[in-house]
């Protein structure tokens, strides 16, 4: 079975995936929202998501995550699939509880890992957006000091809805932003009662 | 002792993986140790683990012991020196928090002392 869904927050998408495992249906894979599901019996998995570290030289990143990926699954766990930075496990639910990150310090340089890449891809989009707007302003200001309308333009619905997206993802990514930085101040406000 | 010898108080989390490294040890080995050393009240999560053993393997604290190619999951860590002179200052820091908290625990009676009349109303302030 495949469901089309698109998260941005990873514990949402956790909850919702231990809820679809509890209806008996596993998560197996994942392409571009498309989240495919094989049948199990209710509830035989625990799934995390995660952004393993990526530290050190570029090119060193996709051997730094499978030696993270081989780790993880050294402990019990198993992997599922990868998407960019992002990594899901399962464990079986028989095997006792499955959690990545289970003090303070560990979750909080978690969500500012998942924070930082959320950040620069919120610059990047907004960047492109400016970029493109001027573009399109400068192509289009001479026709619309005339006196036409955006209708008269050739291709311009097309090219403001893309813009508009692509003002609307910047949005969302700073939108998280804001979400984590929230939830590290929770996890360390909780810290200090710990 | 200098301040520069002075060290952050560890998180439980490092304790225990130092502790487990005492002798050589991989990253199963550690949770199944620290389990079995907290009577299971601590089980320490993969990506926890995973970003401690690399701090401390910066740190110069334990270092790599063996590595079987085959599995690939089989990296066994082991104390440095500098890792066990660390371990050996937290549990004097462990041993002085206890101590004065069994002390002043035992002296003071097991009764709270109730505020003065006059200080109750200030209480909030």
């Amino acid at each position: 079975m495949k469901k089309f869904k698109l998260y941005f927050d990873k514990e949402k998408e956790e909850t919702w995936l231990n809820e679809m495992c509890g209806k008996g249906l596993a998560m197996t894979k994942f392409f571009l929202g498309v989240y495919t599901f094989a049948p199990c019996e209710p509830g035989a998995y625990i799934y995390q998501i995660d952004m393993p570290p990526a530290s050190g030289k570029l090119w060193e990143w996709c051997q730094r995550k499978r030696e993270y990926v081989a780790f993880v699954e050294g402990t019990g766990a198993e992997y599922v699939c990868s998407w960019g930075a992002w990594v899901i496990f399962r464990k079986e639910s028989a095997k006792g509880e499955f959690e990545l990150y289970t003090d303070a310090e560990s979750k909080i340089i978690m969500y500012q890992r998942i924070r930082l890449l959320f950040l620069a891809v919120g610059l990047y989009e907004f960047v492109m957006s400016i970029i493109d707007t001027y573009n399109f302003w400068n192509g289009a200001k001479e026709a619309l000091m005339a006196g036409k309308g955006l209708a008269d333009l050739e291709g311009s619905h097309f090219y403001l809805s893309g813009l508009a997206i692509l003002y609307l993802m910047a949005i969302c990514m700073f939108t998280m932003v804001v979400r984590f930085t929230i939830k590290i101040r929770r996890v360390k406000q909780e810290k200090i009662f710990s | 002792m200098d301040v520069a010898d002075r060290q952050a108080a560890m998180t439980e989390a490092v304790y225990y993986i130092l502790l487990s490294m005492r002798t050589p040890n991989h990253g199963y080995g550690i949770i199944q140790n620290t389990l079995e050393l907290t009577g299971g009240r601590l089980e320490l999560g993969a990506g926890t683990l995973y970003g401690a053993i690399n701090t401390l393997l910066d740190k110069g604290w334990i270092q790599l012991y063996s590595e079987d190619k085959k599995s690939r999951k089989k990296k066994q860590y082991i104390l440095t020196e500098l890792g066990l002179s660390a371990l050996q200052q937290e549990i004097a820091r462990l041993e002085e928090l206890v101590e004065n908290g069994k002390r002043i625990m035992s002296t003071a009676g097991m009764g709270l002392e109730l505020p003065t009349e006059g200080a109750a109303g200030l209480q909030m302030t």
